[in-house]
């Protein structure tokens, strides 16, 4: 199937790697070790969607990940679904990262920041919407973090790998 | 269905140390010890933990200790609720943590629990495990009364010591007017007289005859406005004929083909040397599409939505939903043997260490997490909200096209107002405002009336006001019965001898039927402590077993605080635990054996149902009662709920 070009760029490695450095940095701050991969497979669908972007409004780190659930209920609607249409683009993404070396997929599955680090400029050069998508990866991070383990996450979510 | 049990109870101190008080489910669980050790202690901490708002621990538990937590299972699903204690002071805190899954451990410390979240959204989640749903009450009555909370179990799980031996006092929190009255309004949920998807359906009922009566009276008006409407549009028409700008109309033709006529007439080409912009129309148009692609999106998550609640009530809201799979494993290949990387797809070392090390982060995932949410109330709320847009949408959509309306009426004066014969104008002008007035909106298609009416049918047939009054009744009169067979095991004294009790929920009330007499007696009437002691252990028994036979949406526990009290008046506060070990029996003591054998033999006898004795006495010839003692906090052991030797807090 050929993607087409629009929505490639939504979805272009380059990109969702981005946002995942995004999620691991702020994962990485409250939980040292970093997100285990399968989370990322979970937070990366959620932060581009566009569809779910509303539900981010009047949120903040602290909000929590169990209490945003409660507020949005809609987010769980059809969830498996739409992270199994989009397990592709996250290995991309992770692929990505490891290669620019922005990532490591480090010891036991679990994603670290990488030695080379992306330029603020580039972020802030990206237009509005693009730049709404990181900073959801971002909040979702610091939520997964603080929720507990990769199982825990998985449970509100109401999913199972 | 397994039944929610407590596993454990226990307290996190400042520096790392933590209090464990460990209980077996289904079992009967005894803690004996001397006032003042902190055994109604535990009550508060369970209560604490189902997220009450306000902390009711006592002063020296809450200097020692930073954390409270209650672990609870059902079978092999586990679930580990923790709170934060306030310092003394402070009335509260919102800090709660959740989760749930199979082989959960302790934490250690505050920062060792999972699923840090406020006191709502843990309130739900306990709802979700334990499945209580959410009924939506009248959305018109003030607050969300009847909305069934896991606050309103409470009632039913302890029986405190303003409660175990009172007249006034039925069930705990009833005492307190403003918390009586949803319990009370709760209570046929729990009853299982009503359940979500009628609540559901009877919300849906409402809306559903509310649109047809609108769209009746609109049809009614309809109908009336139609013969006038003919009339003046077989006048227009014949007057268009006389200018020649028409044929001559046919006089039994129907509405529509008149007012089609008129249209066409209505936009009869006129010369005009000025127009209104156009790039306004084409705006109006292209708002009007998005309007249009929006709201069918909308209508998407609706039906989504929809789908979703179907599922979470379509099995009688008892049955344990399957959790949504993720194709991971499958994605990354994981389920062969791995020779290469499952990211890069590089054969090498690193590349088989990391699939493995994937594979086991997705077995633990999938092991340990257990599907306890039946039942997303919230999707309900979302549905309204849902239709509420879609209707915001459509008031707009009504706009644009009258605001298009109003361009197109814009250009036909201008063609007026150019030179063509006047009267021709003047009439097309008189056209299009009758058109305007008899077609007050773009005709929509109404709704198909008989579906509607077909939709409502089905609904009532469902929805039974009466049924649901016969299913309340026949919960109060299956619940009387429990209720005086356990009192016939429990020791009374006249006029409650072989008596019968009669439970209603209205009030609620328990009435005593004399033996012999028939007489009714109301709690004041009967008298004696012994009595209303044994009438309140019959009837807490007595719900918890209709609970489980109709899978109510209780944990099945039932913690007892004192059944002695009214057979050992505690003469000050300072009592040490009383050992009782055979010499001479009185009474009193033959009557708490008695109670003791009942508790025994009836926690035996129901399969989920776990009882919590908090207890003075200590019965040292009874060996089921030494074996299902888990602690004993006596003055001469030293020993307490909160050690003695944990540091304070420092933040007061």
């Amino acid at each position: 199937m050929r993607i087409a070009h629009d929505v490639y760029a939504e979805t272009n490695p380059a990109f969702c790697a981005s946002a995942l450095v995004e999620f691991t940095k702020t994962y990485a701050s409250v939980r040292p070790d970093g997100p285990e991969t399968p989370a990322a497979y979970l937070a990366l669908p959620i932060a581009l969607s566009g569809e779910l972007a509303s539900t981010f409004t009047g949120t903040n780190k602290n909000t929590g990940l169990l209490e945003w659930l409660e507020r949005s209920p809609q987010v769980q609607v059809g969830l498996a679904k739409r992270v199994n249409a989009s397990l592709d683009i996250v290995t991309e993404a992770i692929r990505f990262g490891c290669f620019t070396q922005l990532l490591i997929f480090g010891e036991g599955a679990f994603l670290r920041l990488g030695d080379k680090k992306l330029k603020p400029s580039a972020i802030s050069a990206l237009g509005d919407e693009p730049a709404q998508t990181i900073k959801r990866a971002g909040r979702l991070g610091h939520w997964f973090a603080t929720a507990g383990s990769t199982r825990t996450v998985f449970d509100m979510m109401g999913i199972t790998a | 269905m397994t039944r929610w049990n407590i596993a454990t109870i226990f307290f996190l101190g400042v520096s790392g140390q933590r209090r464990e008080v460990t209980f077996a489910a289904d079992e009967l669980n005894i803690i004996t010890g001397a006032s003042g050790t902190g055994k109604s202690t535990l009550i508060k901490a369970i209560d604490y933990c189902l997220g009450s708002s306000k902390c009711e621990l006592p002063a020296h538990v809450r200097r020692r200790s930073i954390a409270v937590g209650v672990k609870w299972v059902a079978g092999d699903a586990e679930m580990i609720i923790g709170r934060v204690i306030p310092p003394v002071g402070q009335a509260t805190s919102t800090r709660m943590f959740t989760s749930t899954g199979r082989n959960l451990p302790l934490p250690e410390t505050v920062d060792e629990f999972e699923g840090t979240t406020t006191v709502e959204a843990a309130k739900a989640f306990i709802e979700r495990a334990f499945g209580i749903g959410d009924v939506i009450s009248e959305p018109d009555a003030a607050a969300a009364r009847g909305r069934a909370t896991v606050r309103h179990v409470t009632p039913y799980l302890f029986v405190t010591k303003e409660v175990i031996y009172s007249e006034s006092t039925l069930l705990h929190g009833l005492e307190k007017a403003d918390k009586a009255r949803d319990i009370i309004a709760a209570m046929p949920y729990f009853l299982r007289a009503t359940d979500e998807a009628s609540a559901i359906d009877e919300r849906r009922l409402r809306q559903l005859q509310r649109a047809l009566e609108k769209e009746e009276a609109k049809a009614r008006s309809r109908a009336a406005a139609e013969t006038a409407l003919k009339q003046r549009a077989t006048n227009l028409l014949t007057e268009a004929h006389r200018i020649g700008l028409a044929k001559s109309p046919s006089l039994d033709a129907p509405e529509a083909t008149l007012l089609a006529e008129l249209k066409t007439i209505g936009e009869t080409p006129l010369q005009a040397n000025t127009y209104p912009d156009e790039g306004e129309l084409g705006a109006l148009n292209r708002r009007r599409r998005e309007i249009l692609a929006e709201v069918s999106a909308l209508r998407r998550h609706l039906q989504a939505t929809r789908t979703a609640l179907r599922e979470a009530t379509g099995f009688q809201g008892a049955v344990l939903r399957q959790r949504d799979k993720l194709m991971l494993a499958e994605h990354l290949h994981l389920d062969g043997i791995a020779e290469v990387c499952p990211v890069c797809e590089a054969p090498s070392e690193r590349g088989r260490e990391a699939a493995r090390a994937l594979r086991t982060t997705l077995t633990k995932v999938r092991a340990e997490s257990v599907a306890v949410e039946r039942v997303r109330p919230r999707l309900v709320e979302h549905d309204r909200a849902l239709e509420e847009e879609i209707g915001q949408l459509n008031i707009e959509l009504r706009r644009i096209d009258d605001q298009i309306q109003t361009w197109l009426r814009q250009s036909e004066e201008t063609r007026r107002l150019a030179d063509l014969g006047q009267l021709r104008a003047h009439l097309l002008g008189r056209i299009s405002f009758f058109l305007e007035a008899s077609v007050d909106e773009p005709r929509q298609a109404t709704r198909d009336l008989s579906v509607l009416r077909a939709e409502i049918a089905e609904l009532e047939a469902r929805v039974d006001k009466e049924a649901k009054e016969i299913k309340l009744r026949r919960a109060e009169a299956r619940i009387s019965q429990f209720a005086s067979e356990a009192f016939v095991a429990l020791p009374t004294v006249a006029p409650c001898i072989g008596s019968e009790l009669d439970f209603s929920s209205r009030q609620p009330e328990v009435t005593v039927i004399e033996e012999e007499s028939g007489a009714v007696l109301r709690l004041p009437d009967v008298g004696s402590d012994q009595n209303y002691l044994a009438i309140h252990i019959a009837l807490s028994f007595a719900l918890q077993r209709y609970f489980q036979t109709v899978n109510a949406p209780v944990p099945g526990l039932l913690v007892l605080d004192q059944i002695s009290r009214p057979y050992f008046p505690t003469s000050g506060e300072d009592e040490d635990e009383a050992e009782i070990s055979g010499d001479e029996e009185d009474e009193d003591v033959q009557a708490m054996r008695k109670h003791i054998d009942f508790l025994f033999s009836e926690t035996a006898r129901r399969k989920g149902l776990q009882v919590l004795l908090i207890e003075h006495a200590y019965f040292a010839d009874d060996p089921r009662y030494v074996n299902a003692t888990r602690e004993r906090w006596t003055r001469a052991s030293g020993q307490a709920l909160i050690p003695l030797n944990w540091p304070a807090r420092g933040d007061e």
